[in-house]
Formats: structure tokens, sequence, C-alpha cells
């Protein structure tokens, strides 16, 4: 576990399968892990039984899938509660969520951008203090990437920003997810960076992604983390501070030695982002 | 902009689910409105094929995208868990007649999602088996294990590459269950003993005698006749978790 308290905390995702049966073996130096509450919230068998393994080694932190915190339809309040029962039983450091949607009337299991509108911010802000409530607890929520949206009011930014000022909640800072919209939507992704309130970054999501051509990248958490995604994350630790950090890989996933190679490069990175000394943030 | 944000999300998902017959959202790139809807689309194939890998393997290709678009654009999802998509894909290619499926592929394709439930159940809390006597078997209550499943087919669909124009003169019966390792067990049964395990749910708070003496009945034998059978059965059984002390049975001295 890492007790350097000028080290930023890195996690991996927990994935069912060859990479869980590696961290059980090998204990990696890892200071979390983190897992999609709605994969594992209906857990039997042998695979709870090692999952509550590993959670006696590592802290947890939940990133949840199927909220649809900006989706038409209303929440869904015993998913929620089965979410809050899910939380306090296993006390993770931290649950997030998308500023997305991934419903209409049915979920279709993946995200989708919000129509940046002054009224989509109202309903969205409404909602995240609805599912605070049942939740009891702050909800820290990602900007997610995306290819196109529908006519806007706003843009990317001043919808982002919008959300986290009215609703009081904090962001998932998804560094990797900034540098693809900054490709996609032609914007500067170090002004995006420095335009974002620092006291609301509570956690860092880091991953590859896949270029299709020199306009449009996928974000595909498929491949190793991408140079320009290096810089923008020292750019990062250099603005909000040694934030823990999550390395994101969902598809094609490598050795455990290969991951931990990226982990130790986020290490790096952040103890090399400047002189002042980085404290991790709580 | 004059269109409220509401419409505009549901113009956004009416174009991923069904790309030839939804206009696109205003304001969208319609080639990356496109790579929206392979994205989704590949995500709900991707765990179809996984769950569904033999069943595809007998369809043409075209055959099973026409399936899987069909079911992507038609059929509401209303669990925010994507492990219980396959449940709801086997109601659709049992009701569907876009493809004509043969009775056995559709076995085929239940029995694969028998396999996934078992793979994905949650736990339920059971008492511990403590059996130390063979002769203690009888005189305790028995139920098979609630996260089992009997399977029962026209066709052998726990065999790779059985014949699907033929159906056995006799029925396929599988007791499905995932181990304590994880694993999804398959024990093949014999009528008789598919039969007994049926009895046995049906007469939970009872010792197995009053299902074996049933069954003796209904096969017109003495039971006296099932006795090696019997108790060769129920040590197996238990020894492999098929049946757990019953939980409506006050007097098992044998469960924790």
């Amino acid at each position: 576990m890492n007790t350097d308290a000028k080290r930023v905390p890195v996690g991996v995702g927990l994935r069912r399968g060859s990479l869980m049966q590696q961290i059980e073996t090998d204990h990696p130096d890892l200071d979390f892990l983190e897992v999609a509450p709605e994969n594992w919230m209906r857990l039997g068998g042998a695979v709870k039984r090692q999952f509550e393994s590993l959670l006696e080694r590592y802290p947890l932190y939940l990133h949840g899938l199927s909220l649809s915190i900006g989706g038409p339809a209303p929440l869904d309040v015993d998913f929620l509660k089965s979410l809050r029962a899910f939380i306090d039983r296993y006390q993770p450091v931290l649950y997030s969520e998308h500023l997305s949607f991934c419903t209409d009337n049915a979920h279709l299991y993946d995200l989708m951008p919000i129509p940046f509108t002054r009224a989509a911010v109202r309903h969205v802000v409404e909602r995240i203090h609805r599912a605070q409530d049942i939740l009891g607890q702050r909800l820290t929520l990602e900007n997610v990437s995306y290819y196109t949206a529908p006519d806007a009011e706003m843009n990317e930014l001043e919808f982002l920003t919008e959300i986290l000022q009215q609703a009081d909640c904090d962001l998932l800072l998804d560094v990797n997810n900034v540098y693809v919209n900054s490709v996609n939507h032609r914007y500067d992704p170090v002004a995006f960076l420095d335009a974002l309130p620092v006291e609301r970054v509570r956690y860092l999501h880091v991953a590859g992604h896949l270029q299709l051509s020199p306009d449009l990248i996928v974000d595909t958490h498929g491949a190793a983390v991408a140079d320009p995604v290096w810089d923008l994350l020292g750019h990062t630790y250099n603005r909000f501070g040694a934030v823990p950090t999550l390395l994101e890989r969902d598809f094609d996933i490598p050795p455990l030695a290969d991951l931990m190679q990226e982990v130790a490069q986020i290490r790096r990175v952040a103890a090399g982002a400047h002189n002042k000394v980085l404290e991790p943030v709580a | 902009m004059n269109t409220d944000f509401l419409t505009l999300q549901s113009q956004f998902t009416a174009f991923i689910r069904n790309p030839e017959h939804a206009p696109v959202p205003e304001g969208c790139d319609p080639e990356r409105m496109k790579l929206y809807h392979q994205l989704f689309f590949n995500n709900f194939d991707g765990i179809l094929e996984n769950t569904f890998d033999r069943t595809r393997a007998h369809l043409a290709d075209e055959q099973w995208q026409v399936l899987v678009k069909l079911f992507f654009s038609s059929v509401p999802q209303h669990s925010p868990y994507l492990v219980d998509v396959p449940a709801r894909f086997l109601e659709f290619l049992q009701e569907q007649n876009t493809v004509p499926l043969a009775e056995a592929l559709l076995e085929l394709a239940a029995f694969e999602a028998t396999l996934h439930e078992c793979r994905m159940a949650e736990d339920l809390t059971l008492p511990e088996v403590l059996m130390t006597s063979p002769d203690a078997l009888f005189d305790c209550a028995w139920q098979p294990h609630p996260q089992g499943v009997l399977f029962e087919s026209a066709y052998p669909v726990n065999q790779a590459d059985f014949p699907l124009d033929e159906a056995p003169a006799q029925p396929t019966l599988l007791w499905i269950q995932r181990d304590d390792a994880g694993v999804v067990q398959i024990y093949n049964l014999s009528a008789a003993s598919a039969r007994w395990l049926v009895l046995l749910d049906a007469h939970a708070g009872a010792t197995p005698n009053v299902s074996l003496a049933q069954l003796a009945q209904e096969l017109n034998v003495e039971p006296d006749s099932l006795a090696e059978f019997a108790r060769a059965q129920l040590a197996d059984w238990i020894a492999d978790g098929v049946l757990i002390p019953a939980l409506s049975y006050k007097g098992n001295a044998t469960s924790s």
C-alpha cells in the first residue's frame, strides 16, 4: 500500500477473469481498486469471496454506469436504493458516475452527451440533488467523451461548470476525455482544464483511445495511454495536485506487469509535475 | 436552437437504436451518429455473442445480424444491469418469427442462457452441510439447491455439435449449478433421478423416504428395490451440493 504522503494514489479497474487472478496472486503496488457497482452488486459464489478478500487489502472506489443522471425518464429509485445498500456494505472511498445519459425509456448501456442547454442543466441539477439524498453523499460526476452533440445553447465547459456550481457536486476529471473532446470538437484542452474549479476535482481518470482520423478519436479504453494525454496529465497535476488517479483499461487488457508500468508512469508524471509538494486530496 | 432538450435526447436515442428509420438529430454529424450506433450495437452484440456463442455459430452472419439488430432496435431493456440482457434476448428469440429458428436451436439458446444465469447468480444464505454418517442420509430432510436448475430438452444440448434435425428417443435431463469454485457444473440425470429431484423439492419438509415411496409408486416398483440406487444417488447429490438440508425442516441435526 502507498504510505508516501507525497505520492499520488493510483488504482486500476478490477475486472473478473485473469486480471483479478493476477491481482490476487501478485498483490501489486496499487493504492485502490475501482469497480462498476452494476457489475458487482449482485455477486455470488467464488467471485464474491475473491472480491471481498481483495477489499481487505485495497480501498475501493466505485464508478457507476447506469444512473443516467441526465436521462429523460424518472430516476430509478429502486436501483439507487440497491446502490446505497452496496455502498453501505462495502464503504468505498468514493462513488462516481457520468455526466451523461444512457437511457430514454429504457437502457442503452452506454453514454450519450446531454444536450448543452439551460433547461438540461436545471433537469440534471434537480436529479443530482435527488440522487444525493437517496445515496446520502455528494455525487462525483465525470466529464464524458462525445463524438457529436445536438444543437446547444452552451459549450461543454459552460455546461459542466454550471452543473458543478448549481448542484454543488464534485468532478471526476477524465483527462483522456478532455483530450478526446478537444480533438473531436476543436478546442484547447489546456484552456479547458484551466477553467475548471480546482476545489471540485476529487478524482482523475486516464485511459487509452483510438484515433480514427485527424479530427476523430474514440474513447475505447482499449490501448495504452497516448503521449498527448500524458502531457495533459502533467498539466492536470500542476493545476489540481495529487488527485487520486485511475488507469482505465476495459478492453484488450494486457498482463498486470504492463499495466503496472503505466501505473508507474502516472506516479512519475505526478512526481515531476512541478516543484511544489503534492499532497493527496482527501 | 428551438428544440427542447428532451426532444433532442429522444432524437438521439432513436437514431442510435435504428439509424435506417430515424432522422439525424438536429445539429449532429451524420457520420458520427453512425459511429454512436455502431458502438452501442457492438456493446449489445458483444454480450450476446459471449452468452450464446454456440447458438451464434449455427447461424449465418446475416441471420445473427438481423436478429440482434431487431432486438436492439425494438426490445426495451428496463434493467440497469447489462447481464440481464441475455435473458431478454432468449425471450425475444422464442417470440420472433423474422428469422425462423429450429426447435433444437431455441433449446440450445435456452441452455446457454441458463448457464449464463447460473454463472451470474447472487448468493443465498444457506446452511452448511456437515454430514458424517451415510446412515443418516435418510434421517434428514433434503431439498435441491435453490440456485440449481433442472433443465429438460428434447435435444442433447450439453453435447457439442449435436444434430439439430432429429431429436433422440429420450429427452436430455440436466441439473445445472454453480459450484464453490464458481464453475457452472452440469450433471446428467436419468429420468428417475430427475423425477426424484422434483419430488424431493415437492416434499422438502420430509425425509427422502417420502419422496422415494412416491417415486416407487410412479415407477410401479417396490420401494426396497430402489434402496441401492437411492442411497448412492443421495450421497452423490449431497457431496456435489445438489441437495442441501431442507430449509423448512426443523429436525436436521446434520446442518448448521
